[in-house]
C-alpha cells in the first residue's frame, strides 16, 4: 500500500468511526493532524461526517475580533529566564516565550492543542509509525540569510537528541529518536527513523517540546550574542532578568489569510518580572498589554478588571505528585493508593483555581482533557478505604513521610492541602518547602525533584498522554520522579505508541489508564485550565494559553 | 631539730583580743554597710516599679506584650485550630462565623493571627537572650580591660556591625538550613555586636568608680569584679538595651519569616503569612492586614515598654 492510500483509508476510516459515534469530532481533528492531515482536509473529512460543526471550540481571543491593525508596540510580562538564553537548554517559562518568538518549531500548535503546519508543511508516517516523513516550507530564510533546508532539521534534532546537549528535549525524544536517525531525503524533505514506533510523534517536534527550534546547521551557541531563527522577530535588546526588545524580521515567511505580511506590530518589549504580585499591577495600570500566562491564584482582581480580558484555555498543566518507588515507604502500592483516597479533589480544585480546572484521577488517559480517551473510574475521597490499604502495608498505626516541593506557583498550597487532607486517616506530612533554584539544583541522580521521597512538580502542557508518559512514567524517562517500572504498562504503551489505529488504540489506552491508576505511581489531582489576559484592545495572540504563544498576528487597535 | 624563736615565743593576748575585736568590728560595719545598701537597693526597686506603674507608656507597652504571650500560650483553647482547611469558605470576608475573615485554604484568620504570635515570642526572645549573653561578655571584657584587649575586640565589632542584618542572614541560612534553632542563633549573633558596644560603654563608665578600685585593691579576680561588683550596677542599659533588640528581633524573625528564610507552610507564623497571603492583597487585604497588624502591635508594645523604661531609668 503506496502512502497516499493509507492516508485516504485512514482518513474513511475516522470519518466511519465519528459516523458510529466511537470517536469525537474533536478526536478525529486530533488524529488527522497527527497523521499530517491539512487543515482543510480534516474540514472535509468533518463535513463528510454530517451533523453539527460547531463542537469544535474556536480560537478564544479569535472570536470577535475586529481586523488586523498594523504597526505598534506590544508590552508583555513574563518571568525572567532561570537560564541562560540558550534554545538547546531552555526549561523554564521565561526561557521558552523568548526563544519562540524567534525560533520556530516544524509543527505549530493551535489554541486547542490542536498541531498546524510551522516549517513543516506536512507530515505522514509509515504503517506502524516508525518512519515520520516530514516536507518542509520552501523559501524560508534565517534571520542571518542562509536558506532554512532539511540540513538544518539535522543539525537541529541531532545536537538535541545528543546525551551530552542536557537539553530538555531529551525527556520527551530519548529513547524515541538517537543521533544519525534523521535523514535529509533531500532540501525539502526530513525523514526521521525512530528507535520504536511512536504514533505521537509530531507532538515530539512541535511547540510543546520547546527545544525543537530549528536553528541553522552552522550554529554554534552563545545564541543572546549570536541571535538567529526563522521566526517573525529580531532580537534588539536583551538585558537578563529586566528586559527584552525585539522588532519585526522584514524578510519574515509568514502571511495572513488575506495575503498581509506577518507581523503586524513594529516591536514587542518583555518585561521580565519574577513577582506575579507586580505583574499583575502593572496590568490593573495599563504599563503592560499581555501577561502570556497568568496564575490563577492571586489574580482573582484581573477578572473583575473592566479594562482586561482573561482568555480561558483547555489546558492540560499538571502538578505532578510523584511517589519515589525505590523508597519506602512508596515501595507498596497499597500506601500510594492510601494517600490518593485521602484526597478531595473538588475541594483541591476549588481552592487552587475556583473549581474551574479539570479533575484528575491519577491517570493521562483523561477524556476531559484529551478528548477520546477511556473514562477511569473516579476516585472520590474515601478515608475507611485509606485507613484499610495502610492496614494491609503495615501501617495500620499511621505514617509520616516528607513531601518536598518548592516555593513557587500554587505548590506551597496543594502541599498545605493533602498535608490537612491526609491527617484524618493518620497519616502525618511533614513539608520540606524549598526554593525554586534548589528544588532544580543538581544533576538528575541528585537533584531534589528527581531523587526525593515524595515531591510535587510543575509541568506545562502537553499534548497527548502518550507524551506525558514518555516523560515521566517509563525506565527510560530522563524525569521520572516516581523510578516507577511496571512490565505491563512498559509493553502495553510500545504497543500503544505503534498503533496508529483508534480502533485498536483504545482499549491500549484503557488497558495504560487502569495499570496507571491502580499502581498510582503519581498523583494528578487536576488538570490547570490555562490563563492569558491582555488588555481589551489586544487581539490575535494564538497559542494554548501555556508557555508557548506566537505573537505573529497579534495586534492592538486603538 | 633547733628550733627558731619566734616560734617559741607566746601570743600577746592583749593584741589578740585587740585583733579580734577590730575584726568583728569591721565585719558589723560591712555587714552594716551590706544591710544599707541591700535597703537603699529594695528603695530603689520599690521605687522604679512604682514609676513604671504610673508610667502610661510602659504600662500600654506592657499590656500589648502580654495580651501576645497570653495568645501565644492559650490562643488554641480559645480559637478555632489554625491549621484547619476547608476549601469550601476559602477568602471569606470577616463575618459572625470568622471574625477576622478566611485565607485561601479556608483557615480562620483569627485563629492564625492569634497563634502566629507564638513563633515570634520563642525566635525574638531567645535571639534576643543570646545577643545579651554573648554581647555582654565581649562588653564587660573589652570595657574592664581597655588597651591593646579592648582595640582589637571593638575593631572587630566595627567589622560586624559593617554587616548588614537581613543579607548576612539570609546567606548565613541558606548554608546552614533554615530551622528554628539556627534562626535563633543568627539572629542573636548579628545582633551581639551591638549589645557588645553598649554594655562596653557603660562597663568603661563603672570602671573608674570607688567600689571597683576598692574591689581590685580586695584582690578579687577580674572575673569576680567584672561579673559581681560591674555588672549588677549596669543593669539599667542592659535592659535598655535588651528591649531595644527584642523589637527588633520580632521585626527581623517576620522580615526572614517574609522572606522565606525563617518557618515554612502551614505554619501560622506572621512573617509568612503576609508573604503568602500578599497575592491576596487586592481581593482579601483581611488575610494580610490583621496579621501586619498584629506584628505592628507587638513591635509598638516592646518599644513603648522600651520607653517607659528609658524614662523611668533617666530620673
Amino acid at each position: 500500500m503506496t502512502d497516499d492510500q493509507y492516508r485516504r483509508d485512514y482518513a474513511h476510516h475516522l470519518i466511519e468511526r465519528v459516523r458510529t459515534g466511537q470517536m469525537t469530532r474533536r478526536q478525529l481533528l486530533v488524529r488527522a493532524s497527527v497523521f499530517g492531515f491539512s487543515l482543510s482536509a480534516a474540514g472535509s473529512m468533518l463535513a463528510a461526517c454530517g451533523g453539527d460543526s460547531t463542537s469544535t471550540t474556536p480560537s478564544a481571543s479569535a472570536s470577535g475580533a475586529p481586523a488586523p491593525v498594523m504597526g505598534g508596540t506590544l508590552s508583555v510580562v513574563i518571568p525572567p529566564s532561570l537560564t541562560d538564553l540558550d534554545p538547546v537548554t531552555i526549561y523554564d517559562q521565561g526561557g521558552i516565550v523568548l526563544i519562540s518568538q524567534f525560533c520556530e518549531y516544524l509543527i505549530d500548535l493551535d489554541n486547542t492543542n490542536g498541531l498546524k503546519p510551522k516549517l513543516a508543511v506536512s507530515w505522514s508516517a509509515n504503517t506502524d509509525a516508525s518512519v515520520w516523513t516530514f516536507k518542509l516550507r520552501q523559501g524560508v530564510k534565517f534571520t542571518d540569510g542562509s536558506p532554512f533546508e532539511a540540513a538544518d532539521v539535522v543539525a537541529s534534532i541531532d545536537r538535541l537528541v545528543d546525551p551530552k546537549s542536557g537539553s530538555a528535549a531529551l525527556a520527551a525524544l530519548a529513547g524515541i529518536l538517537s543521533p544519525g536517525g534523521t535523514k535529509a531525503v533531500d532540501p525539502a524533505t526530513v525523514e526521521f527513523t525512530l528507535d520504536k514506533p511512536f504514533a505521537d510523534f509530531p507532538f515530539l517536534v512541535c511547540a510543546s517540546s520547546y527545544n525543537t527550534v530549528m536553528l541553522p546547521r552552522t550554529y554554534k551557541g552563545d545564541w543572546v550574542n549570536n541571535p538567529v531563527g526563522t521566526g517573525p522577530w529580531m532580537l534588539k535588546e536583551y538585558k537578563a532578568k529586566q528586559k527584552c526588545t525585539a522588532v519585526k524580521n522584514p524578510t519574515y515567511w509568514g502571511k495572513d489569510a488575506s495575503g498581509n505580511q506577518l507581523p503586524y506590530l513594529d516591536q514587542v518589549n518583555w518585561v521580565l518580572v519574577q513577582d506575579e504580585s507586580a505583574a499583575n499591577l502593572q496590568l490593573q495600570s495599563g504599563a503592560i498589554d499581555l501577561q502570556q500566562q497568568t496564575v490563577f491564584q492571586g489574580s482573582q482582581a484581573l477578572f473583575a478588571d473592566p479594562n482586561l480580558r482573561v482568555d480561558i484555555y483547555p489546558g492540560s498543566g499538571i502538578r505532578e505528585v510523584a511517589f519515589n518507588v525505590t523508597k519506602d515507604p512508596w515501595k507498596k502500592k497499597e500506601v500510594r493508593q492510601a494517600v490518593a483516597y485521602c484526597l478531595d479533589r473538588p475541594a483541591i480544585n476549588k481552592a487552587l483555581y475556583d473549581g474551574r480546572s479539570n479533575l484528575g484521577f491519577d491517570t493521562f488517559w483523561e477524556p476531559t482533557v484529551f478528548p477520546g480517551n477511556p473514562t477511569p473510574p473516579p476516585r472520590a475521597q474515601d478515608y475507611d478505604m485509606a485507613k484499610k490499604l495502610l492496614a494491609d502495608a503495615g501501617y495500620a498505626d499511621g505514617l509520616e513521610f516528607t513531601l518536598t516541593f518548592s516555593k513557587y506557583l500554587e505548590n506551597p498550597q496543594y502541599a498545605q492541602l493533602i498535608q490537612a487532607q491526609c491527617k484524618p486517616a493518620g497519616i502525618t506530612v511533614k513539608l520540606d518547602q524549598l526554593s525554586y533554584e534548589a528544588y532544580y539544583a543538581g544533576d538528575n541522580d541528585v537533584t531534589p525533584w528527581l531523587n526525593a521521597a515524595m515531591t510535587i512538580t510543575e509541568w506545562g502542557s502537553r499534548p497527548t498522554p502518550g507524551v506525558y508518559a514518555q516523560a515521566m512514567l517509563l525506565p527510560t524517562s530522563t524525569w521520572s520522579a516516581s523510578h516507577w517500572d511496571n512490565k505491563d504498562f512498559n509493553t502495553t504503551f510500545d504497543q500503544y505508541m505503534s498503533t496508529p489505529d483508534e480502533a485498536a488504540r483504545t482499549p491500549l489506552a484503557t488497558k495504560l489508564s487502569q495499570i496507571q491508576q491502580d499502581d498510582t505511581p503519581i498523583l494528578l489531582a487536576f488538570y490547570i485550565t490555562q490563563l492569558r489576559t491582555q488588555k481589551k484592545n489586544v487581539f490575535g495572540v494564538q497559542g494554548p494559553g501555556n508557555f508557548y504563544c506566537d505573537l505573529s498576528m497579534a495586534f492592538k487597535t486603538v | 631539730m633547733e628550733m627558731r624563736p619566734a616560734d617559741l615565743r607566746e601570743p600577746d593576748s592583749d593584741l589578740v583580743a585587740q585583733q579580734a575585736d577590730t575584726a568583728a568590728d569591721r565585719q558589723a560595719m560591712v555587714a552594716q554597710a551590706d544591710s544599707a545598701s541591700m535597703l537603699e537597693q529594695q528603695r530603689q526597686r520599690r521605687y522604679l516599679a512604682k514609676a513604671l506603674l504610673r508610667s502610661p507608656t510602659f504600662m500600654t507597652g506592657l499590656l500589648i506584650v502580654l495580651f501576645w504571650i497570653f495568645m501565644a500560650v492559650f490562643s488554641t483553647f480559645i480559637t478555632q485550630s489554625p491549621f484547619d482547611v476547608d476549601a469550601a469558605v476559602s477568602l471569606q470576608a470577616p463575618s459572625a462565623t470568622h471574625w477576622f475573615g478566611t485565607d485561601d485554604l479556608g483557615r480562620d484568620v483569627l485563629a492564625r493571627t492569634m497563634a502566629g504570635a507564638r513563633t515570634v515570642l520563642i525566635i525574638a526572645p531567645l535571639a534576643t537572650f543570646l545577643a545579651l549573653l554573648w554581647g555582654g561578655i565581649i562588653g564587660l571584657v573589652s570595657g574592664f580591660y581597655r588597651g591593646m584587649t579592648d582595640e582589637i575586640i571593638m575593631r572587630l565589632v566595627d567589622v560586624l556591625l559593617a554587616l548588614p542584618v537581613i543579607i548576612t542572614s539570609i546567606l548565613i541560612l541558606s548554608l546552614l538550613g533554615k530551622s528554628l534553632a539556627i534562626v535563633i542563633i543568627v539572629i542573636g549573633a548579628l545582633f551581639t555586636p551591638v549589645v557588645s558596644r553598649t554594655i562596653r560603654a557603660a562597663v568603661i563608665g563603672e570602671r573608674e568608680r570607688e567600689y571597683v578600685m576598692a574591689a581590685r585593691l580586695r584582690g578579687e579576680r577580674s572575673a569576680f569584679v567584672m561579673a559581681r561588683e560591674i555588672l549588677p550596677n549596669i543593669t539599667q542599659p542592659i535592659i535598655v538595651e535588651g528591649t531595644i533588640r527584642l523589637g527588633y528581633a520580632v521585626f527581623t524573625a517576620a522580615t526572614l519569616s517574609f522572606l522565606g528564610f525563617g518557618l515554612v507552610p502551614p505554619s501560622p507564623d506572621w512573617g509568612l503569612t503576609i508573604a503568602t497571603e500578599r497575592i491576596f492583597l487586592q481581593i482579601a487585604p483581611w488575610t494580610v492586614l490583621f496579621p501586619a497588624a498584629a506584628l505592628a502591635t507587638l513591635v509598638v508594645g516592646v518599644n513603648l515598654i522600651t520607653d517607659g523604661l528609658s524614662r523611668v531609668f533617666s530620673k
